[in-house]
Order: C-alpha cells, then sequence, then structure tokens
C-alpha cells in the first residue's frame, strides 16, 4: 500500500487510514508537549528520568508485523519495559503511554478506533489533547477500559499521571 | 425598547443557561441548531420507551442535587424511579442516565462529567454532533470508564463492541440509536455512508 508523504498512513483491523500531518494548533501542542516532557522524563534532567519519549513513532501492535499499524502523536515507554530502541522504524513494545492530539480530521479515528486498539494491548495511560477547546483528557486503563483519571483545561498547572512527579504548565501547550 | 441590538438580546439572561457546580457559576449559552436537532433527533428515539412506561425523559432539567445545579441536554429515569412528576421547579431525583450534547467541551467533559460522576448518575452518553459521533459512559468504582464509542468506521470498533451496562442496555435495545440520529446528514456523511467497506 503506498501513500504520500504528506500524509499520516495507519492500519487499523485491515483499514487504512490516512490523516493530514499535524499543522498550526496541532503541531504547537504536541511539540510543546514533548519538549516538557522529555528533559524530566526521558533525558532525566530535573526529573526522575527512566522513559523514552517518542514524537509520532511508527508503533505496530499484536504478534504479526504489518497489520496493525498506528503514528500516536506522542508515545512513551518506561525504559524497563523497553530497555533498547529499536533499529528500524517499527516500535513493537506496547506504549506505557500515549498521547493523541485532537484535531477535526482526526477526531472520530482517534476516539473510535484508536482509543479501543489502545485499551485492547493494555497501554497503561491516554492523554487526549484538544487545542482547539485548549482541554487535556487524563485516561487510565483499569479493567481493560478507559477511565477518566482527570480533565483538565485553560492555564492550569497540572501534576498528571503518569508524569505527576513534574508539574505542567498547560499554556505552553496553546498557540 | 426600540433601537436593540443583537448585543441587547445577548444581555438577556434567558438566552443563557446557568448552573451551579461545586460553587462556581457557569452560564451557558444556548445550543446552536446542530446541537438541537441531534437533541430532538435523540429525544424521538428515546420516546417509546417513555410510552411503554418505563422510562421518564426530560429535556434540559434544572437538577438540583446536593448544592449542584446542573442542566443536562436530556435526562432520563427509570419510571419505578419517579412515580410521580416532580411539582417543583427543579428535579431533586438523580437521574438514571443523561446525555450532553458537546457545545462547550471544556464545561461538558471537564466539569459537568466529573460533576455527574460525584453526584452517582450511572451512565451517561457524550454526543458530538459536529463530528456525528457519541461515546457512551458508564460509572465503575466510582470513575467515569468509556464502555462503547460509535462514530464512523463504528463497525470497526470491535474492542469495544458489546460492551453493555444496566442502565445502558436498556435504552440501546429498546431505542437503536444510529449516527443518523445524532445530526442531519451533510451530503459528504451520505457518501460516506455508501462507501464500501474493506470487510
Amino acid at each position: 500500500m503506498r501513500v504520500p508523504e504528506n500524509l499520516v498512513a495507519e492500519l487499523v483491523d485491515g483499514e487504512l487510514y490516512t490523516s493530514p500531518r499535524p499543522r498550526g494548533r496541532h503541531g504547537r501542542a504536541g511539540s510543546g508537549l514533548g519538549a516538557l516532557l522529555m528533559p524530566p522524563f526521558d533525558f532525566g534532567r530535573g526529573g526522575p528520568g527512566g522513559w523514552w519519549i517518542f514524537d509520532e513513532p511508527e508503533v505496530h501492535w499484536g504478534a504479526r508485523v504489518d497489520q496493525q499499524v498506528t503514528v500516536p502523536d506522542l508515545a512513551g515507554w518506561r525504559r524497563e519495559r523497553m530497555p533498547e530502541i529499536p533499529d528500524d522504524h517499527r516500535f513493537r513494545v506496547v506504549p506505557d503511554w500515549i498521547c493523541e492530539i485532537d484535531s477535526p480530521s482526526t477526531f472520530r479515528l482517534d476516539r473510535s478506533v484508536k482509543m479501543p486498539l489502545y485499551a485492547q494491548h493494555g497501554v497503561g495511560h491516554l492523554w487526549m489533547i484538544n487545542p482547539e477547546a485548549r482541554v487535556l483528557e487524563v485516561f487510565r486503563l483499569e479493567e481493560g477500559r478507559w477511565v477518566v483519571a482527570a480533565t483538565y483545561g485553560g492555564e492550569q498547572r497540572v501534576n498528571a499521571e503518569p508524569f505527576e512527579a513534574v508539574e505542567i504548565d498547560l499554556k505552553d501547550l496553546w498557540a | 425598547m426600540s433601537g436593540a441590538t443583537y448585543e441587547d438580546l445577548l444581555k438577556v439572561p434567558d438566552l443563557f443557561i446557568a448552573e451551579l457546580i461545586g460553587g462556581h457559576l457557569f452560564s451557558s449559552r444556548r445550543s446552536a441548531p446542530l446541537q438541537l436537532r441531534a437533541q430532538i433527533r435523540l429525544v424521538a428515539r428515546l420516546f417509546p420507551l417513555e410510552e411503554r412506561g418505563s422510562w421518564i425523559f426530560m429535556v434540559s432539567p434544572a437538577l438540583h442535587l446536593g448544592g449542584d445545579v446542573l442542566v443536562p441536554d436530556i435526562a432520563g429515569w427509570r419510571a419505578e424511579r419517579m412515580p410521580e412528576t416532580p411539582e417543583t421547579d427543579g428535579v431533586e431525583i438523580v437521574p438514571d442516565w443523561v446525555c450532553e450534547v458537546i457545545s462547550d467541551t471544556r464545561l461538558d467533559r471537564g466539569v459537568k462529567l466529573p460533576a455527574y460522576g460525584r453526584h452517582g448518575v450511572p451512565c451517561l452518553w457524550m454526543i458530538d454532533a459536529r463530528y456525528r459521533f457519541m461515546e457512551v459512559y458508564v460509572l465503575q468504582n466510582g470513575q467515569w470508564a468509556i464502555a462503547a464509542a460509535r462514530g464512523r468506521g463504528a463497525g470497526r470498533c470491535r474492542a469495544v463492541r458489546g460492551a453493555r451496562h444496566p442502565a445502558g442496555r436498556p435504552l440501546r435495545s429498546g431505542a437503536r440509536v444510529t449516527r443518523g440520529d445524532l445530526a442531519p446528514p451533510p451530503r459528504r456523511a451520505i457518501r460516506s455512508l455508501r462507501r464500501p467497506s474493506a470487510r
């Protein structure tokens, strides 16, 4: 299957989904959050470290390669669960945390296809960011379901799980 | 009053819905046509349950729960929990189900959803008419859990298919809600319905 490079392509249950690459506010929220989380949680500067945080990694779900593929806006792995970064572009360890940033073109895909997929594979935490409404929803997986752990908005300073060790100023995410 | 403008009209308090949640006052504009259409279509689908005598529904009731005043877009009570229609201004019986048609994401998801949870509403539907999308939340150990999500591509979310809840089941089996009920179908969406699926 060939998809032009200006699109993000994802494959879930045999369906190919293509979405425009993030732009504007959406991109700002994603790169802003990456910049806030990487020093304390990935580099271990000003925080506990112990994580790998990646921007738009290509995550392969399930035992068979190239069958279920999504590209979350951000994903994080605890290093004890993924000691080594994969050599190729395929991330095959289930992430411990995923962040998806809502946009009108990806809203339903994120919430009705990708969220159930992530739950089914046991991702521990999911953040949904809506840059338009300036809302961060934090979900925790409990008994196989996404439970609303917290919903933050506007310019709140938050300690949101699983990254409660460091305070994040939400206003840094909004353009 | 002569020479009134739309600005004057907006100052009229009746155009706002006022809610009191955790000691904070929230005033919101009334829903826009897109949300109102979704609301009326959903009410039409649910009404057979009311006629059958199993549920009582109200559109935008003022729920007086604890110190809070919450106004959901639609609320439902199992008939046995509301044998008489209250003659008070508001309703003090916790609903068995509420539905929010999102008009303000921050208020609906960030403030009202947690408030309904605190008051023990067991089941909530969150409808986004712009995206023709709905989520079913159920209260699980005092926390909101997503039991199902339906939108375009609903047939594909196998992980949540069949997720049921005692409060959700009678509503769903008695009144099947399709995405067509969530908003008037724009032409683009009709095309997408016809697009052959991979399976």
